[in-house]
C-alpha cells in the first residue's frame, strides 16, 4: 500500500458517503463526524427563517433527528449530506410547530433551565445586525420562496442541480427561482436606498 | 453576502450531539423494543375495534331484519281483499261486469262496511260517474256539479251525488259494489258477507 493510496482511502473513508453507510451499520462515531461536520452550517441556515435563536437551536436539532430517523431514505448528492440537511432545514422550518410534536420531549431535553442574562443577547444582537442590517431588512421582505432559494444556493452556495434533485424539480425551475428572487432582492436593497444594492451585491 | 456569525451554543451542541450519539448506539433495536412494547396494546386496540366492529355490524343486519320482517309486502297481500267498485257498465251493459274501479282493502271486521264507505268515496270524488240521471225521492236536493239531485249521501256540496248502492259477489268470488239494482237484477250474487241482498 502506496502513501497515495492511503490517501485516496482516506478522502474516500471520510466522506459523507462513506461516513453516512457506517452510521447505517450503528456506527454512532461516523454518525457523530457527519454531526460535527455540518451541524454549524445548518444552524446559521436556520438562523436565517427564524427570529430567535431557540428556534434555530430546535430547528437544527429536528434535522439531525430526523436525518437519523430517515437514515434510510437521506439522499447523499455529489457524495455529500449537506444539501439534504440544508433542504430538510428549510421544510423544517416552514412546519415548525408540526416539526416540533415529534420531537417535543427530545428536544425539552436538551435544554437546561438557565436565567440568561436577556440584555447581554439583545446587545450581541444588535451589533450583528447592524453590520447587515440594510441586507437582512431587503432579505426580510421577500416571500418565503425567494428566502429559501437565495439560502440554498447563494448564502449555501449550493448548485440548484443540488437543490433540483432533493426537492424532485427540474433543474431549471430552481434556477428560474433563483434568478427571480435575485431580481426581488436587488429591487428590496434599492428601495432601501439609491447605491445600496449596488454595494451589496459587489460584496 | 449575508451571514449570521453566532453559532451554536456549544453546551445545546454538546447535548445535541451526545442525544445522537445515543440513538445512534441503541440503533434499530431500541426503535424495536419499543415497537415490541406497544404491539400488545396495539393488539389489544385492534381487537377491541375489531370486536366493536363485528357487534356494530350485528345490530345493524338484525335491526335491517327486522325492519325487512315489518315491511315484507306478502304477509300483508295475504291479509287484504280485492273488490271491485262498479259503474253503471256492470247493469246496463250486463256483458262486461268487470267495469269499475278495483280497490283492496285490509281483511278483518266490517269489511262489507268498509268496502262501501271506500266506493262511496269513489262516486263523490267523481271517480266513479253514472249516466243515469239520479232522482232523490227523500231530499229533491240538487247537485251543483253534476246538475243531478243528491240523494243525501253526499255531505258536501263539492261532492258528487251517490246512486244507491249494493254489495254483491261476481262469478269468481270477487266482492262487488253496484249502482242502483239489486244483486240478482245485474245477475250477480249475492254478497256472501251478509247471505243475501
Amino acid at each position: 500500500v502506496t502513501n497515495d493510496e492511503h490517501v485516496v482511502r482516506a478522502g474516500v473513508t471520510d466522506s459523507d458517503d462513506a461516513l453516512w453507510v457506517r452510521a447505517l451499520g450503528g456506527d454512532e462515531v461516523a454518525f457523530a463526524r457527519v454531526f460535527d461536520r455540518h451541524v454549524d452550517r445548518v444552524h446559521r441556515h436556520a438562523r436565517r427563517f427564524v427570529a430567535r435563536e431557540s428556534d434555530a437551536e430546535d430547528i437544527t436539532a429536528i434535522v439531525f433527528l430526523e436525518a437519523w430517523r430517515l437514515r434510510h431514505r437521506v439522499r447523499v448528492v455529489d457524495g455529500s449530506i449537506i444539501a439534504w440537511l440544508l433542504v430538510t432545514a428549510v421544510n423544517v422550518a416552514r412546519n415548525m410547530v408540526r416539526s416540533r410534536i415529534r420531537y417535543e420531549s427530545a428536544i425539552r431535553g436538551l435544554r437546561i433551565d438557565t436565567v440568561s442574562d436577556h440584555a447581554d443577547e439583545v446587545l450581541k444582537q444588535l451589533v450583528l445586525e447592524g453590520a447587515r442590517a440594510p441586507l437582512r431588512a431587503a432579505f426580510e421582505t421577500l416571500s418565503r420562496g425567494d428566502q429559501e432559494v437565495l439560502a440554498l444556493c447563494v448564502l449555501e452556495e449550493l448548485r440548484p442541480r443540488e437543490v433540483a434533485v432533493l426537492m424532485r424539480v427540474p433543474a431549471a425551475t430552481i434556477r428560474t427561482r433563483l434568478n427571480r428572487a435575485k431580481r426581488r432582492l436587488r429591487v428590496a436593497l434599492e428601495k432601501l436606498g439609491p447605491g445600496v444594492a449596488e454595494s451589496w451585491l459587489e460584496a | 453576502m449575508m451571514s449570521n456569525d453566532e453559532g451554536l451554543d456549544p453546551a445545546f451542541r454538546a447535548r445535541l450531539r451526545s442525544e445522537l450519539q445515543r440513538r445512534a448506539q441503541a440503533g434499530d433495536g431500541e426503535i424495536r423494543a419499543r415497537v415490541r412494547a406497544r404491539r400488545p396494546w396495539r393488539f389489544a386496540i385492534v381487537g377491541s375495534g375489531v370486536v366493536a366492529l363485528a357487534l356494530g355490524a350485528a345490530v345493524f343486519v338484525g335491526i335491517s331484519s327486522s325492519q325487512k320482517i315489518k315491511h315484507d309486502p306478502r304477509p300483508m297481500a295475504a291479509e287484504q281483499t280485492v273488490a271491485l267498485c262498479a259503474d253503471e257498465a256492470i247493469i246496463v251493459g250486463g256483458q262486461e261486469p268487470h267495469e269499475g274501479i278495483e280497490i283492496t282493502v285490509p281483511k278483518g271486521d266490517r269489511l262489507e262496511q268498509r268496502i262501501l264507505s271506500a266506493c262511496t268515496r269513489l262516486w263523490q270524488d267523481g271517480e266513479l260517474t253514472s249516466q243515469i240521471e239520479l232522482q232523490s225521492s227523500a231530499q229533491g236536493a240538487e247537485s251543483s256539479d253534476e246538475g243531478a239531485q243528491s240523494q243525501g249521501l253526499s255531505s258536501s256540496s263539492r261532492r258528487k251525488a251517490v246512486p244507491p248502492l249494493t254489495f254483491c259477489a261476481l262469478q269468481g268470488g270477487t266482492l262487488v259494489v253496484v249502482p242502483y239494482v239489486p244483486c240478482a237484477e245485474g245477475d250477480l250474487a249475492p254478497s256472501p258477507t251478509d247471505g243475501g241482498d
